[in-house]
């Protein structure tokens, strides 16, 4: 039993209210690049970013893939512009030798 | 990390990217420790990374890898109907607050608010990222009104709020660094809505100030879809600056001849309304006044000691006490005193290419062959780099003490805010 004065669940105030948030753009989807059967013999390029530290883990990632992976060739590369910026010169390149890619974001 | 990454995936149009994962950070570590990592699980599926990152490379696509086509996110309009607490705790929930009580935004109080300006609730506003990288949302006339509501703002603070609004400064920047937003405004509107320009201007000590303050801390949330911490929100430590934006009046009245207002240093008339926005606040560093036997070594120790050198903007908050001293090392003009600053703040290169924060966001473009970063990545490692590009003077404050504060902060625009009645 509600004590007088105090308003029950049913007789408390029930608002309708607007959606705060802004309008998102629409995701335009793209397929990913098809993929090899394997890697022998093909040219995996590492490419840094410039962000914290990637370039280091790269390159060790290089070194290891040298011992483990020896039939793979890897090509080191910082990508050209800030660390967001676009850079069609090496994604032609790695096309030119259907190359593929690993990129790091250090952080 | 990992929902962000996720997250730009999608923004991006391939939410199945194969992405693995180190543990974190990377920034830092010796190369044995990278090794280590190299070597390790991948800390998010626990399967060896390597492995992982072959497997990746070279398993054929699955159907949703392949998917091409457009997807539009609609929202629904209304939430409700329901009571104060379960809405509050929604939009809690969601992050569209900021943890702290709101004003409904009912269609009636919006409505209100909408009264106040000439502007079609339909129009667009402006577009805001959480950072540089990511999706920009759109925002109308409406979304700030909702915003304004539940911030607790009066239709008379509304063309206020729309000018900044309109300013397109993101005041919930998401970026790890943890960055805050201030605005100042100059003109008739000062007085009109009894914006403080003395003691304790920069803090809450202000009721138009601190609600549209708010109001822009909410929109700038909101129109990004909500401050979500992991998604939209990556200050790693957070900024105490952040919640409530500082929005004051610069101090006119304290100005020395010579010094214009900042809106007439960015063009406009004085009997213009306007507000102008800094973004990137990360610090504030506060002293006493200058001496005359080593102001140039101390004003050069007090700006260069904010902050890594990657940062080019500084905000020099001025109490009117403190110019006379300024005025006798011959800063007749606020001009003269950002030059001065721009001239005389340096870091030697060799500190300068070392710092993580450079070599983040300027080695890149050096590479690219962008000056003035190509010119300096030549020079001797002792050669003074004068990195501060983005210098503003506001005098502010109310002159109980000669003190002053520096603010990595960089300038980013001014509106007019009779544009929005």
């Amino acid at each position: 039993m509600a004590c007088a004065g105090a308003a029950t669940a049913s007789e408390e105030t029930r608002y309708t209210v607007l959606n705060p948030t802004g309008n998102p753009p629409p995701i335009e989807r793209k397929a990913m690049a098809p993929r090899p059967a394997g890697l022998s013999g093909k040219t995996v390029y590492l490419v840094d970013e410039t962000f914290d530290g990637g370039d280091k883990f790269l390159q060790q990632m290089q070194a290891w893939m040298g011992i483990h992976m020896p039939d793979v060739k890897t090509v080191f590369r910082a990508k050209k512009g800030a660390y967001a910026a676009d850079d069609p010169d090496l994604w032609k390149e790695i096309k030119s030798v259907d190359g593929l890619m690993i990129m790091a974001i250090g952080h | 990390m990992v929902d962000l990454v996720h997250d730009k995936a999608f923004e991006e149009g391939m939410p199945a990217l194969r992405l693995a994962f180190t543990p974190t950070p990377v920034g830092g570590k010796t190369r044995k420790e990278l090794d280590e990592y190299i070597a390790g699980d991948d800390p998010v599926t626990k399967r060896p990374l390597m492995q992982e990152i072959a497997d990746y490379l070279t398993r054929s696509l699955n159907d949703e890898e392949k998917k091409t086509g457009v997807v539009k996110r609609e929202k629904k309009r209304y939430i409700g109907p329901d009571t104060y607490d379960n809405i509050q705790r929604y939009f809690d929930d969601r992050f569209w607050t900021d943890q702290l009580p709101i004003i409904m935004p009912t269609e009636e109080r919006v409505a209100a608010m909408l009264k106040a300006t000439k502007h079609r609730p339909d129009e667009i506003v402006g577009r805001m990222r959480v950072t540089g990288e990511r999706e920009a949302w759109q925002y109308t006339v409406e979304t700030v009104a909702i915003n304004a509501v539940m911030a607790g703002a009066k239709p008379e603070h509304f063309p206020a709020i729309l000018a900044l609004a309109a300013s397109q400064t993101e005041a919930h920047s998401s970026s790890t660094s943890s960055m805050a937003a201030m605005a100042v405004f100059n003109g008739p509107i000062v007085n009109e809505l009894s914006l403080n320009s003395s003691t304790g201007a920069l803090g809450l000590y202000n009721n138009a100030g601190a609600l549209i303050g708010r109001a822009w801390s909410l929109l700038s949330a909101n129109a990004t879809g909500g401050s979500v911490p992991g998604h939209t929100y990556m200050g790693v430590q957070g900024n105490p600056m952040a919640n409530v934006p500082a929005v004051f009046a610069e101090n006119v009245a304290g100005l020395p001849p010579g010094w214009k207002p900042l809106h007439m240093q960015k063009g406009f008339p004085m009997n213009e309304s306007v507000v102008s926005t800094f973004d990137g606040c990360q610090s504030q560093n506060t002293m006493m006044v200058l001496q005359d036997e080593d102001w140039d070594w101390a004003l050069k120790r007090f700006i260069g000691g904010l902050g890594s050198p990657q940062r080019g903007g500084k905000l020099l908050l001025i109490d009117p006490a403190v110019t006379p001293p300024l005025l006798r090392f011959g800063f007749d003009t606020k001009e003269k005193l950002i030059k001065w600053v721009k001239d005389n703040v340096t870091t030697p290169q060799y500190h300068y290419w070392l710092d993580q924060e450079v070599i983040n966001y300027k080695l890149g473009p050096a590479r690219a062959g962008r000056e003035p970063y190509v010119t300096w990545l030549k020079l001797p490692p002792d050669a003074p780099i004068p990195y501060l590009d983005n210098v503003e003077v506001v005098v502010v404050g109310g002159s109980g003490n000669i003190r002053w504060s520096a603010n990595e902060c960089a300038y980013r625009r001014s509106v007019k805010v009779d544009d929005w009645r």
